[in-house]
């Protein structure tokens, strides 16, 4: 990993975690204090679990047209990334919406049934690159898989948002503009830890790609 | 000529499905199968109408499968699909062509399904018959359109068979709510604004899906 | 019709293919050479666009007649329909698929479901296709699964087809060899 990046993550992290538990007021409209601070964790953790999906899919177009590792090896590492924040968002958005929300249905959130999908969607992902052996191959039915993936996430919340009444919708929607700030600063060093968890492994990746066909470039 | 190329693949398809009838056989059974065991589940639910939705939904996406999961395994197995592969076509045309027959066999299945619910499920059948038609076609064309390309994926893979549904599962999720949330509005006779939204949704997917698989057929087939 | 410049192909460590160049001139049969796993199959591969070199380039110029290890009909389909299939295709007229089946000799099983044809009436099937199909015929083991006499006419068939089509032929069979305009040689994927 680059070490400028490294250390800026750490940073970001640091910092974000020092102002979100320590620094960050009390919120007023939200019920139980302590938890309602998980949200500082949950609405990144997803914003990244969808990033990393996208930028899966966007390897998965270059892959196809220009046919190198590298490419893959980012779509690669982007996904396992993105599931383990997946993975994250979905525990502490479920954690968060049950002190928040009484009553809470999980399966009558749409925001829950597409994060569900995405991670189904991830797993497939996987489930498919080691299923083919031959690597050319399998570079290129991952990214056509990933796009068609992209396709259907987005479709998967329109879908569950037509179908869902009522759909309980974050407070975020009045957010308190004090509050606003350290989300917004949240949401920064996430990404940052995001690219730097993407810079290794995707270096990684590229390693074992080289590996497996020793003659790329 | 070569704008019907896919016409072509449909109907060579289309015969091979009629002719080698034992190939439906358990694909229907699973679909019947799913149904019943769903109705004689939930016999003392108030609530028909989820159950019935539900249970034909899943069932024609089992059943789906089973034959996707044939569509290019099959060309694969047999060696057919080289001499596919180097047909003066452009590929998508091999696509749309498998993804008009698999229409076909979900169809057929799902028209052998539905009445199940109105003779022995005990469901009064709606003044909107039309419109549950129209939304099993537009469920049938997703399911066909995504596990045909699936299809060709997994079978380009290890243990297909199994890999099929994992594939076909995320993305399959959008089209099932759709379906039957529609489904359950038009079986209760509701007003079309009501289920508006999931029919535009089941357009949506369709379109995307097919345009989307389309364009990428190239990809998935070439070395 | 179809050259190869520099063709390489690896699948990981092992070379299938190295730095194979040739090129077939229009309307020549061409025999191709070499012990089991020698590479032919992968070179007939490469040839039909079924497979992409991992160096190199592969010229293709022309439609194309496949054959592969296998016959690959359509089981439930009859003789005529699997013919009939690839047929439509490449513009062929019911005439010409009378011919071709009669110049492989099999116009007596052409109503017959492929399933019910010996392994012998199938391969001679799948030559009646390939050669309805493209202009650049590329066949692996064409005379495989047939007994001498009709291997032997199989091969006088094929030589037939010289001029109007151009053959590139994967096979060990001698009669084949020997009256071939030119043979392709490989010995662990090297053209020797």
């Amino acid at each position: 990993m680059r070490r400028w990046l490294a250390w800026m993550a750490l940073f970001a992290l640091g910092a974000d975690v020092f102002l979100t538990l320590v620094m960050a007021p009390r919120a007023a409209n939200f019920s139980a204090p302590l938890t309602q601070r998980i949200f500082y964790y949950h609405v990144p953790a997803a914003w990244v679990a969808y990033l990393a999906f996208g930028v899966t899919a966007v390897a998965g177009l270059v892959q196809l047209k220009r046919r190198d590792i590298t490419s893959d090896a980012i779509a690669l590492a982007s996904a396992e990334i993105g599931t383990l924040f997946s993975l994250i968002a979905l525990f502490t958005g479920l954690v968060w919406a049950r002190q928040e929300f009484v009553g809470y249905d999980p399966l009558r959130d749409a925001k829950v049934v597409t994060l569900a999908v995405l991670i189904l969607a991830y797993l497939a992902y996987f489930a498919l690159r080691r299923a083919i052996e031959e690597p050319a191959r399998r570079r290129r039915l991952a990214a056509v898989f990933g796009l068609l993936a992209a396709l259907g996430v987005p479709l998967s919340y329109l879908a569950s948002q037509a179908s869902i009444h009522p759909d309980f919708t974050r407070a975020d929607e009045s957010l308190d503009p004090a509050l606003a700030r350290y989300l917004l600063f949240s949401l920064g060093a996430f990404t940052i830890l995001y690219a730097a968890l993407l810079d290794a492994r995707a270096r990684l990746a590229l390693l074992e790609a080289r590996q497996e066909e020793p003659w790329t470039t | 000529m070569s704008a019907l190329a896919w016409w072509r693949v449909a109907a060579k398809d289309a015969r091979l499905e009629l002719r080698a009838r034992e190939a439906l056989q358990p694909i229907l059974l699973t679909g019947i199968l799913v149904v019943v065991v769903g109705l004689l589940a939930f016999h003392d639910v108030e609530e028909r109408l989820p159950v019935a939705a539900a249970t034909l939904w899943i069932g024609l996406a089992f059943a789906g499968s089973l034959g996707l999961a044939r569509a290019f395994g099959a060309e694969k197995d047999r060696g057919t699909i080289d001499t596919l592969l180097t047909l003066p076509v452009a590929r998508g045309h091999l696509y749309v062509g498998k993804v008009a027959s698999s229409f076909l066999t979900i169809l057929v299945v799902a028209l052998v399904l539905v009445p199940l619910y109105f003779a022995v499920g005990g469901l009064a059948l709606p003044a909107s018959w039309p419109a549950l038609l129209l939304l099993v076609a537009l469920g049938a064309l997703g399911l066909a359109a995504t596990g045909a390309m699936l299809s060709l994926l997994a079978a380009q893979a290890r243990s297909r068979d199994a890999l099929l549904p994992v594939l076909l599962a995320p993305l399959v999720v959008p089209l099932l709510l759709a379906a039957i949330h529609g489904t359950m509005d038009v079986l209760a006779d509701l007003p079309f604004a009501e289920w508006r939204p999931e029919l535009l949704i089941l357009v949506g997917y369709d379109i995307s899906f097919l345009a989307a698989s389309t364009l990428l057929f190239e990809a998935a087939t070439g070395a | 019709m179809l050259a190869f410049e520099g063709v390489t192909r690896r699948f990981r460590a092992r070379k299938a293919l190295d730095d194979v160049s040739f090129r077939l001139a229009p309307g020549s049969f061409t025999a191709l050479t070499g012990a089991n796993g020698a590479g032919k199959t992968t070179l007939l591969r490469l040839a039909a666009a079924l497979d992409s070199p991992t160096a190199g380039r592969v010229a293709l110029g022309a439609s194309v007649g496949w054959l592969g290890p296998e016959p690959g009909l359509y089981d439930d389909l009859t003789a005529r329909e699997n013919l009939a299939f690839v047929a439509g295709f490449f513009g062929r007229s019911e005439d010409d698929i009378t011919a071709a089946a009669a110049h492989f000799g099999i116009e007596a099983a052409l109503d017959a479901r492929a399933r019910a044809l010996s392994r012998g009436e199938k391969q001679r099937v799948a030559l009646a296709r390939a050669s309805l199909a493209g202009d650049l015929m590329l066949l692996d083991e064409p005379t495989t699964g047939l007994d001498a006499e009709g291997a032997e006419l199989a091969a006088r068939a094929l030589l037939a087809l010289r001029g109007p089509r151009t053959i590139l032929a994967a096979t060990h069979d001698p009669a084949l060899v020997a009256k071939a305009d030119r043979v392709l040689r490989l010995e662990g994927g090297r053209l020797a």
